[in-house]
């Protein structure tokens, strides 16, 4: 639990930061579906950095901080907070980019072990499980519409791998696709 | 390969079809029992084999106080249960191993309300899968989130049968006694064992594997039916062997495939694994499970010596010499030298599955009924299908 509240201090930070810097703030929400079948959530929100632009393109230079959760019923349930480093690609007055990406995350997995099963029931009212962290180096890649005055769209994969001290190590896929939303803020 | 034959072949351990193994997660609910149903019979049965389906059908005729025999060949019941209690510090099953489902079918199983028993499972998602394939030992630790399977923690398919559903009938059980003979000609069915020994009883239920019919070691008097025996010789039931051995160390993975690791987890026929996966045992134990041809390879050497072996030679191979200098000591249970099994399981029809199925289940003369394992289509090859088997059977019976 201090994890988790740690990662939404986190994020929480670095949203108030866009705030300071801009009156509207990029939000998305979406689907987030590790291995393709794992379902998860994931919100993020995306900063500017810097911009480099010519008289076709722009190429900001983005820092998206995000959290999530995902599960497998009946085997693990995830929490996941990563931050994707990486450029946009798009036309200067276009809203489809895209956007590759390098990440790095942190997974937090409550892995069920055992259970103990009541045979007059089939219920399972024990289980034993353990905790499990895992760090997350991501290749990213994303493509979407950027919100107009309201909403776009994304879609991402993500190929990485799930480094940890008490499994061995494993490659990482995920995909995801949400929607994104600019939230107005007033300075 | 239709699709029964898909799913049949990659639920036969557990493994394969990611997308079944994610439906089976999502089934982790409470078990519907199996419904009580009217009894109008009041003869007596004879069951023919004491593994998994006749075991069940035994408990369920002693809940309906219906006057029953079991005459099982060997000298112990089980059957394609089977259970080594001393090779390690936790029991191995040696036949039937995985559950296969959401473990809420164990209740189902015993469909007794009245249980205060509880049994621990091990949800088995491997932590490491590698692949010998091309001669390469390849890392697929992703596999396992497409992987998922329960067993028992510290009991085995055995000692479920043996703890909840034996005690109640283990008066009635025969052991040694090898049925020759069913004459069912008369209006008492007459059956006759090795050892010359003959029984009478209103119905018979058979429940020994399918390949014992195949091979005619029962006669039928009179002949049974050719749709009978077309059915009968239409399932595939392949040799089957499993091998457990300690190592000093544990220089393998919790899931090891001799092939692609796609190509394997669908075809279910052959795989390395940590037996003591999640046992709370300091052991190291690998299991060998195999079917089919794959099987052949091993159980058609003369001797459990020359098995060893060559399972050693291959894992020397894959592992560089690690498994011959940490091998501490081996068990082997050749199902196809069984003499009362002589083989794995049902993999496959030859004809087509529902009509195969259809014509072994129909009863003879209302005396005669056929139950088990190759019976089930949803189920078949594993211990719930053989007892779903033997509940709708039973309950055909006792309708009548």
């Amino acid at each position: 639990m201090k994890k988790l509240l740690l990662f939404i201090a986190m994020f929480a930070t670095l949203h108030s930061f866009s705030q300071e810097s801009q009156t509207a703030v990029p939000l998305f929400a979406g689907y987030y579906g590790p291995y393709l079948i794992q379902p998860g959530l994931k919100v993020g929100t995306k900063l500017e950095l810097g911009e480099r632009t010519n008289q076709e393109e722009a190429k900001p230079l983005y820092l998206s901080p995000q959290i999530g959760v995902f599960t497998r019923s009946g085997n693990h349930t995830s929490l996941v907070a990563n931050a994707d480093l990486g450029y946009v690609f798009k036309k200067k007055h276009g809203s489809v980019y895209a956007a590759p990406s390098l990440g790095v995350g942190y997974i937090l997995a409550q892995q069920l072990l055992d259970q103990s099963l009541d045979l007059n029931n089939g219920e399972k009212p024990n289980s034993n499980r353990e905790w499990r962290s895992f760090f997350l180096p991501t290749l990213n890649l994303e493509f979407g519409k950027e919100p107009g005055e309201k909403t776009g769209w994304y879609s991402k994969v993500s190929y990485g791998r799930k480094i940890s001290s008490l499994v061995e190590n494993s490659d990482f896929f995920a995909f995801e696709v949400g929607m994104k939303f600019l939230i107005q803020i007033k300075k | 390969m239709n699709r029964k034959e898909f799913i049949k072949r990659s639920t036969a351990l557990g493994i394969g079809i990611p997308f079944l193994s994610v439906l089976l997660e999502s089934c982790n609910q409470a078990a519907t029992l199996y419904p009580n149903f009217d009894v109008n019979f009041s003869g007596n049965v004879l069951v023919i084999g004491a593994g998994a389906a006749g075991i069940t059908a035994g408990y369920i005729l002693n809940k309906h106080n219906i006057d029953f025999q079991i005459l099982e060949a060997s000298v112990e019941f089980g059957g394609r249960l089977k259970r080594s209690s001393n090779f390690a510090d936790f029991p191995i099953d040696l036949g039937a191993e995985w559950i296969h489902e959401d473990p809420s079918v164990l209740a189902k199983l015993t469909s007794n309300p009245n249980i205060a028993s509880s049994v621990d499972i091990i949800t088995y998602t491997p932590d490491t899968v590698y692949t010998w394939n091309n001669d390469k030992l390849r890392k697929r630790n992703w596999g396992g989130n497409f992987y998922s399977e329960y067993k028992f923690k510290s009991t085995t398919w055995f000692g479920f049968f043996e703890k909840y559903m034996i005690p109640n009938i283990v008066d009635k059980i025969r052991t040694n006694s090898p049925v020759t003979e069913i004459d069912y000609k008369a209006n008492k069915v007459k059956v006759k064992n090795s050892n010359g020994e003959s029984f009478e009883a209103d119905k018979v239920l058979i429940t020994v594997p399918i390949k014992i019919l195949q091979e005619g070691n029962i006669t039928f008097i009179p002949e049974l039916p050719s749709e009978k025996i077309d059915a009968i010789n239409s399932i595939v039931m392949p040799d089957g062997l499993k091998v457990f051995i300690e190592f000093a160390e544990k220089f393998y993975p919790d899931i090891l495939f001799t092939g692609g690791f796609l190509t394997e987890v669908f075809a279910s026929d052959k795989l390395f694994y940590n037996a003591a996966f999640r046992k709370n045992s300091e052991r190291n134990i690998m299991g060998l499970f195999t079917v089919g041809d794959k099987a052949s390879v091993y159980t058609s050497l003369e001797t459990d010596e020359k098995i060893i072996e060559k399972v050693m030679e291959e894992l020397d191979t894959i592992f560089e010499g690690k498994a011959s200098q940490h091998y501490q000591k081996h068990i082997i249970q050749n199902w196809s030298r069984e003499p009362y099994i002589q083989g794995s399981y049902s993999i496959d029809f030859a004809n087509d599955p529902e009509t195969t199925v259809a014509n072994l289940i129909k009863p003879l003369d209302n005396k005669i009924y056929f139950a088990g394992e190759a019976l089930s289509l949803d189920n078949g090859s594993t211990v719930p299908g053989a007892v779903e088997s033997s509940y709708a059977t039973v309950e055909t019976m006792l309708a009548n």
